[in-house]
């Protein structure tokens, strides 16, 4: 008994350390290639540990054209993409879930229609849109356009995080007084955080990590993505250490910051019901 | 806290202050390009006019949608396009008649001439690269009797060959036919138009049998390593070859390392004209630009010989004004950048572009041709030639892409 008990805790802590190991390595590779001297890159044999640490790289990158204002026109356009798709994300999430409506599963599947076109077929159609709207070459816009790309999942998610808060909390709480919206805000919502915060993990990295929108829509306001795509592939291997280095920054910082409310969902949450 | 960061974060991003006027650009990508161009020739610029200037770099995709769709909402952000004549092209109901705008330099009528299309001046040519003859001086002892070295003719190239190896006793004529060599080009864009006045549409023409079989003959005094040779800088410092035909940037060491030993010349003319290829960028204004004065003043200024010169030392590409090219500084540069302007102002020249928009099975078609006849000396097949262009036809037709210059003339 113990020994299979053993043997499983084994392998489950081999398939974690493997799938561990997969995400990690690129992101290490390319971290300690980002401070890696620039004549070292191109030794052959290549050495995976540097000789030394060199700031070099990153300097070159940072002090290149736009690229530090690129970087907060990313973080501006996330975080917008990120209050606009929970806004509209999370009370349509809340409505699939609690109530039942005409043409419920129709609306579920139709979310999915969003992303059956590709945003290549879309860029010109939207691109002129922009320009008579005004909403051309703003981060606003780019953000409406990744808040489209980010709902469906957001919707999903949440709609999937409210079914699990039992209705009958809602319920209680409304029968000691609490209005509907109250009862939503003081009681499921609460509840409904981890989720919530895995859908904005989501949304982030999707909003971060866009190019075509972000590159066809925006000309001085560039997100970094849309800024260094074109040079990065044409530059040399330095700089394109620097530049995928920081592509990951950004979003693991997110990551570790929303973490704990990923935590709550798997240790109190469920622990409750 | 969090709303404080937020704002902080909007606030940044609100007083960045904008630069007068854009300008989108296929070329220039590379960094080192891109902040040279930033700070060697707009910051100067900036300073002489007040205009400052954004350089967008940008790839193809996102230039033509991004020109498509300003054109569609009637109003835009780009003030100045740079792209490859192929780039521009296809755009030409989207783009200013840019015959108004005055040059800073002059530009021979022949370029001038490929930037006009549905009527207007579509584009002003910018900079251009382009393949050539490199000559050791040593074989101008045996050039023929009445040969100008700046007007050669196919037939003047092979008594030349042929001269040097009757004295010498070596094949010291250099074509580079190695696996990543660029003898497609020579096919294409040289030996075709300058025999048949076409890249494409006179593949299987009489006057490509003898072409063919004038290539038979040149063989003869071709260096026999030449199917080995990728780049003709090495063979041309070792002096395996005397004379050779390649890619500015394939020669351009060899005339760096010895300035005092080569000189660059145009590639020969044969019975229809001295065809060559143009890799030709231009400037153009979008029918929306946001301010086509200071575009305009952009456009005179990199056409100045000394901003010419500048985008030669620092991108590599060559002036198109006439003036710079006795303005490059002395040594390898102005070897090469004499041979270029003098192919680009040949009074026979025939520009040709690199097809676009098919897929790279042209080349093949082209090369097989040439290792068929030329390398493995097979009898010059009719038959052979006619197939060989119905695939061609085929190609141009299946992808919709129409035929380069001269052919889609």
């Amino acid at each position: 008994m113990s020994y299979r008990y053993l043997l499983r805790k084994t392998l489950i802590y081999m398939a974690i350390l493997a799938l561990a190991l997969w995400v990690l390595i690129p992101i290490f590779l390319i971290g300690i290639s980002a401070f890696t001297p620039r004549q070292e890159l191109y030794l052959w044999p290549k050495t995976i540990i540097p000789s030394h640490f060199s700031l070099e790289t990153m300097r070159f990158f940072l002090g290149a054209h736009g690229v530090v204002r690129s970087l907060l026109n990313s973080v501006q356009v996330a975080l917008l993409t990120l209050v606009f798709t929970l806004a509209v994300g999370a009370p349509a999430g809340y409505a699939v879930a609690r109530f039942f409506f005409r043409g419920r599963e129709a609306f579920r599947l139709g979310i999915l229609i969003t992303r059956m076109f590709p945003t290549a077929l879309l860029a010109v159609p939207l691109a002129t849109t922009f320009i008579r709207w005004g909403l051309y070459d703003t981060l606003v816009g780019v953000a409406l356009v990744h808040t489209a790309m980010a709902l469906p999942f957001a919707v999903i998610i949440t709609t999937g995080i409210f079914m699990g808060v039992p209705k009958d909390l809602e319920e209680a709480a409304m029968t000691l007084g609490c209005s509907r919206l109250r009862a939503f805000v003081q009681v499921a919502l609460p509840l409904a955080l981890p989720g919530l915060a895995a859908a904005a993990m989501f949304t982030f990295v999707i909003s971060w990590n866009e190019v075509f929108a972000a590159a066809i829509l925006t000309v001085r306001n560039r997100t970094l993505p849309a800024h260094i795509i074109t040079t990065i592939q044409a530059s040399p291997l330095d700089f394109r250490f620097a530049g995928g280095f920081f592509m990951i920054l950004p979003a693991l910082l997110f990551m570790f910051l929303i973490r704990r409310y990923l935590f709550h969902m798997w240790g109190g949450a469920t622990a409750e019901r | 806290m969090k709303r404080l960061i937020l704002l902080g974060v909007l606030a940044c991003g609100l007083l960045v202050s904008a630069a007068d006027i854009t300008w989108m650009s296929t070329q220039f990508t590379p960094i080192a390009e891109g902040e040279f161009v930033r700070s060697q020739i707009l910051a100067p610029f900036a300073e002489e006019t007040g205009i400052s200037v954004e350089l967008l770099n940008v790839e193809y995709a996102e230039f033509s949608s991004r020109i498509e769709a300003e054109y569609r909402a009637g109003a835009g952000e780009i003030a100045v396009l740079c792209g490859l004549h192929g780039d521009l092209a296809p755009f030409s109901y989207a783009l200013a008649d840019v015959s108004g705008v005055i040059p800073g330099g002059t530009i021979s009528p022949t370029l001038m001439a490929k930037g006009q299309m549905a009527g207007k001046q579509v584009y002003i040519p910018l900079m251009q690269a382009t393949y050539l003859v490199v000559v050791n001086v040593k074989a101008l002892a045996y050039l023929p009797v009445g040969v100008n070295i700046w007007a050669l003719t196919y037939d003047d190239l092979l008594a030349w060959a042929k001269n040097v190896y009757e004295a010498t006793g070596e094949q010291k004529l250099g074509i580079p036919a190695g696996p990543k060599s660029l003898i497609h080009r020579f096919i294409h864009g040289y030996l075709y138009p300058s025999f048949t006045g076409y890249q494409v549409l006179a593949f299987d023409s009489a006057a490509a049998v003898d072409m063919w079989s004038y290539m038979q003959e040149l063989w003869q005094y071709v260096n026999p390593a030449a199917p080995t040779w990728d780049a003709m800088d090495t063979p041309l410092l070792s002096e395996e070859v005397w004379i050779a035909w390649d890619h500015t940037a394939r020669v351009k060491e060899a005339i760096v390392q010895r300035p005092n030993d080569f000189i660059a010349v145009p590639s020969p003319a044969g019975p229809a004209g001295r065809g060559f290829i143009s890799v030709l960028a231009g400037l153009a204004i979008p029918g929306t630009s946001p301010d086509p004065e200071a575009a305009a003043r952009l456009i005179t200024y990199l056409t100045t010989p000394e901003v010419q010169v500048k985008i030669l030392e620092g991108v590599g590409f060559f002036p198109v004004a006439e003036e710079a090219a006795g303005a490059v500084p002395a040594g390898a540069l102005q070897i090469l950048a004499k041979g270029v302007s003098a192919q680009a102002a040949s009074p026979d020249g025939i520009v040709c572009f690199i097809p676009g928009g098919i897929s790279d099975e042209y080349k093949k078609i082209y090369t097989d041709t040439f290792f068929k006849f030329v390398i493995q000396g097979q009898p010059v097949d009719a038959e052979y030639l006619r197939q060989q262009a119905t695939r061609m036809r085929e190609l141009y037709l299946e992808a919709g892409a129409p035929y380069p210059a001269p052919d889609g003339k």
